[in-house]
């Protein structure tokens, strides 16, 4: 099995093998432009930290997707949710910049789960809660807010009640 | 960080896309940029409710324009209470104004403990393909409407429905005073394929009796369920024999009636040109 290093923003060197490397259609697209004997792949956008967390996921899919014979694929997907369950429990700030990178890369089944990862931690919270969850902050002028307070108040409702118990 | 603003846009498509509306909803009051991305949502083809959504004045408001897409309503079950009676009136007429919204509506579905008025089924949308529902009948019902008290209660269907296939209503009756109460669906559309009806009744020890549709209304029907005290027949002289033969494309037949009626368990023992043939007592 061949191997490439990919070489991140801050010079630090990943051997991975190409298959696995591959699931990034961007690192792809990259090996098939540049020449056959090459084997150093530079990828600017993205650091060492959150590189060697990409190809943590990228090794683990290929690994998992390659046991075909001995599990079912029932049995394959659900050890796949479930690692990738563990895997997307990181900190917001790490979070923000797997998604980043697995935009760039383009990553399809990791930008879907970093999305995911993402709208969970927006899921059901208050809006003041999502602004400290993720450092926003309001900017609104008065009346507009009273506008997108009257249009969207049946929204608040549940967490009024919610405040009451 | 803000992440709406430093991420690029498709990905922050994908985030909110994952969101269910009423958190899209929220997140208008977080800041001016999510405002933005989420001030125009349009539902999805699937929708689920909470009937406390229904009744919400702000809701439906809201609902307002966006729900050219949804193609699926399931509405979600509530606890009775006192105000059953007034939450139920309010809660149909508040469904209604949102049925009539909807353009491609295909599947209905109430679930069989949350009671709709029975004024509604009049109103369903021409596009539905399957209909799941549950209405009650009751006193206040009775004082609303045009018809002899405990005789009989007709639930009408909209005259045009051709894209019905699946049809699956149950009909209580609650502290109706009258008895020889009898339940008739009218205007069943001839595409059903699939028909379930089953009454019952809450505070009598009579339920109620089901008047039987008329076999010419419904010519592709395959499947059909009824559960009633007893079945009457339209002209009231025909069997549920004669009834049941007379549908000669019925591929299943499923029957819960009191045992004490008629021996119905026998009659289906006797339809050959039926596959699947079922009997139960009430």
């Amino acid at each position: 099995m061949r191997s490439i290093i990919l070489r991140s923003c801050d010079g630090a060197d990943h051997v991975v093998a190409q298959e696995a490397a591959c699931l990034s259609k961007t690192v792809q697209s990259l090996l098939e432009e540049l020449e056959e004997s090459t084997l150093v792949v530079p990828l600017p956008n993205v650091c060492d930290c959150t590189l060697r967390k990409v190809l943590q996921y990228c090794t683990q899919h290929t690994a998992l997707q390659r046991r075909v014979t001995d599990i079912s694929d029932e049995l394959r997907t659900r050890e796949m949710e479930a690692w990738d369950k563990r895997y997307i429990m990181v900190s917001t700030d790490e979070l923000y910049h797997l998604v980043m990178a697995a935009h760039y890369l383009n990553v399809p089944g990791l930008l879907e789960l970093c999305c995911e990862g993402i709208a969970n931690l927006i899921r059901g919270k208050s809006p003041e809660h999502v602004r400290q969850c993720f450092g926003l902050v309001k900017n609104f002028e008065a009346p507009e807010e009273e506008n997108i307070r009257r249009t969207n108040l049946w929204a608040l409702v549940d967490e009024k009640e919610q405040a009451k118990k | 960080m803000n992440f709406a603003d430093i991420l690029p846009e498709d990905v922050t498509a994908m985030i909110f896309d994952r969101l269910p509306f009423d958190d899209r909803a929220r997140g208008c009051f977080v800041n001016r940029t999510w405002n933005r991305l989420n001030r125009d949502q349009i539902l999805g083809p699937a929708l689920e409710l909470h009937p406390k959504q229904v009744v919400n004045r702000s809701f439906l408001d809201w609902a307002r324009g966006r729900l050219r897409n949804v193609q699926e309503l399931e509405l979600l079950p509530f606890k009775s209470n006192s105000t059953d009676i007034v939450t139920q009136r309010c809660f149909s007429s508040s469904l209604c104004e949102l049925l009539q919204q909807t353009q491609h509506l295909q599947r209905l579905r109430v679930p069989p403990a949350q009671s709709l008025d029975a004024a509604l089924l009049s109103r369903l949308p021409q596009s539905l393909c399957e209909v799941s529902i549950s209405i009650t009948f009751d006193d206040s019902c009775l004082l609303d409407s045009d018809f002899d008290v405990g005789t009989l209660v007709p639930f009408s269907f909209p005259r045009y429905m051709p894209h019905l296939q699946t049809l699956e209503l149950q009909v209580t009756c609650v502290n109706v005073r009258s008895y020889g109460l009898v339940c008739a669906p009218s205007c069943l559309p001839p595409s059903l394929r699939t028909l379930s009806l089953s009454t019952k009744s809450r505070g009598r020890r009579v339920g109620p009796s089901l008047m039987l549709p008329c076999p010419s209304q419904l010519p592709n029907l395959r499947d059909l369920r009824l559960e009633a005290t007893c079945f009457i027949c339209q002209d009231r002289g025909t069997s549920m024999s004669a009834f049941l033969t007379s549908m000669q494309h019925l591929r299943g037949v499923r029957l819960r009636s009191n045992a004490k009626a008629v021996n119905y368990g026998k009659m289906l023992e006797e339809l050959s040109h039926v596959p699947i043939c079922k009997w139960e007592p009430l």
